[in-house]
């Protein structure tokens, strides 16, 4: 695309753009830390997880106050105005991913804590696909791809189809096991979490294709066949 | 900490190609000029004046009491084809032109067309506000006058409502015999814009009719063009891109001389179909 007359307009639009995908890599980064500490496998050097989340939050707020700034001062319209627009709405979503990532870590110390081993087969299954996922949709929008959008966004299908074999797994071993309620509630609340984690990553998909195409997708799935890569 | 670097331009606009039954159908109805009633059909108009081509091929169609914005950069031809519709450009010598208009099927280039009619059911208001160097009152029933109207109560009563439907009344109402001059920038062009009603055109062109005015005045203006839409086709020349968009149903990007996209405002505003509108629209010209 073409260059702004001004400048400073295609500065701001660069700064925005970096902000959330640097954002997009810190939840990421968090989402991993989280999934470590399911195992107790926490590395030599962790990178901590609340210090993640607030670098997440600081740039949620940045790019908040920058497409504040730029809708009030330059009245952007066409492909700039869907493009402030997606990213304050992707930084949202992203900022909601590493809320959701540090809940997953909270409950995985607590059920750590009870020294009861786990299995957590399910739920690797259910986050690999979810980390997978995410990865997908941040290379999409590095790339404004809307054409991997579409298929990223079909793919939830396939996280919700593991959320609910975890859900009932674990729901199962509650009502047989009296020992293992403690942890096993929390697994269902882990599993949420990675459930709902998938759904911002559609939210997302949306976001970019409307960014790119300047149209709205159609929310309903017509295809009930989960797509695997 | 594995982070990516930060961007260093921003995503490329790719082409959209996504499956059709992917997007939503949209929220907002999108006007179209297929569902409109046709004011003025504009027919491969081509203007020269003397050797230069001032307007290339252009056929469109102005729909009836809507709203069209007039948006390029200067020189592209916007002010010369709003100055068609009301035969102003026979006024420059050397002007030569192809093509025809029609309002309402009639065109308005034919032999015998009677061009002070025609000017009557085409009224025109320009940047700059021109009252005559006469009082309110006779600055609003001038036209009233040169169609020969003597009968006092019949222009009082048209004065009345005529400076009442650019809200203008209650400003003026004590002073009616001052001299128009004594009004402020904004209630000239009120008043400019009352004169060009008070004989009740069927289409009213504005050539660019705020660049001039204060941002309150221009609020009135645009608000009165909110107004007047009941009752008038109206065409609007701004280079004012967001008063484009906030009082326009239409827009119309012209360059060099050609139609290059005429479509529903917000449509054009957030979508356009063409690269040319967007690089403009988005200051992305020159």
């Amino acid at each position: 695309m073409k260059k702004h007359t001004v400048q400073s307009f295609d500065d701001i639009l660069q700064t925005v753009t970096g902000d959330l995908l640097r954002m997009g890599q810190l939840a990421r980064d968090e989402l991993t830390a989280a999934i470590l500490r399911l195992d107790n496998a926490i590395p030599d050097n962790p990178p901590p997880i609340q210090a993640l989340e607030n670098l997440v939050d600081a740039l949620n707020e940045k790019i908040e106050i920058e497409v504040q700034h730029t809708l009030a001062l330059r009245q952007p319209v066409a492909a700039d105005l869907r493009a402030l627009i997606s990213c304050n709405r992707i930084a949202t979503d992203l900022e909601r991913i590493g809320d959701h990532a540090k809940n997953i870590a909270k409950r995985a110390d607590l059920v750590a804590a009870q020294g009861i081993p786990m299995d957590f087969t399910r739920l690797h299954n259910l986050s690999a696909v979810v980390v997978r996922q995410l990865d997908a949709i941040i290379a999409a929008v590095h790339n404004a791809d809307a054409e991997a959008a579409g298929r990223i966004w079909q793919q939830d299908l396939e996280v919700d189809a593991l959320f609910d074999e975890a859900f009932n797994a674990h729901l199962a071993e509650i009502c047989q096991t009296e020992d293992n309620a403690f942890s096993c509630a929390h697994l269902l609340f882990i599993a949420k979490a990675f459930e709902r984690i998938g759904d911002h990553v559609t939210n997302i998909a949306e976001d970019l294709v409307y960014w790119v195409t300047g149209r709205r997708m159609n929310k309903r799935r017509t295809d009930k066949t989960p797509l695997v890569e | 900490m594995n982070t990516l670097a930060p961007a260093t331009a921003t995503p490329t606009h790719a082409a959209p190609s996504l499956a059709s039954g992917l997007f939503n159908s949209e929220t907002r109805e999108v006007r179209s000029l297929d569902e409109e009633q046709i004011a003025l059909s504009v027919e491969s108009l081509s203007l020269y004046y003397g050797n230069d081509q001032a307007l290339d091929h252009v056929t469109m169609s102005i729909p009836t009491k809507r709203v069209t914005a007039f948006i390029g950069p200067s020189g592209c031809g916007k002010s010369t084809l709003l100055r068609c519709f009301n035969r102003m450009n026979d006024l420059v010598d050397g002007c030569r032109i192809e093509g025809s208009i029609k309002l309402h099927g009639t065109d308005i280039y034919a032999r015998d067309t009677d061009i002070a009619e025609l000017r009557r059911r085409v009224g025109m208001v320009f940047q700059k506000p021109n009252p005559f160097p006469k009082s309110i009152y006779e600055n609003v029933a001038y036209g009233l006058r040169l169609q020969g109207v003597k009968n006092r109560q019949i222009l009082d009563v048209v004065v009345e409502r005529s400076l009442r439907a650019v809200a203008l009344w209650e400003e003026v109402k004590d002073r009616l015999n001052g001299n128009a001059f004594g009004l402020s920038g904004g209630q000239q062009q009120r008043l400019v814009i009352a004169r060009a009603i008070a004989i009740e055109p069927e289409v009213l062109l504005l050539d660019e009719p705020t660049s001039a005015l204060d941002p309150i005045s221009t609020a009135k203006i645009e608000q009165l063009i909110d107004e007047l839409k009941e009752n008038y086709t109206i065409i609007i020349v701004t280079h004012n891109m967001q008063q484009a968009g906030r009082v326009s149903d239409y827009t119309a990007y012209m360059y060099l001389g050609k139609l290059i996209e005429h479509a529903d405002t917000m449509e054009l505003f957030t979508n356009p179909s063409t690269k040319e509108t967007e690089d403009y629209i988005t200051g992305r010209y020159g």
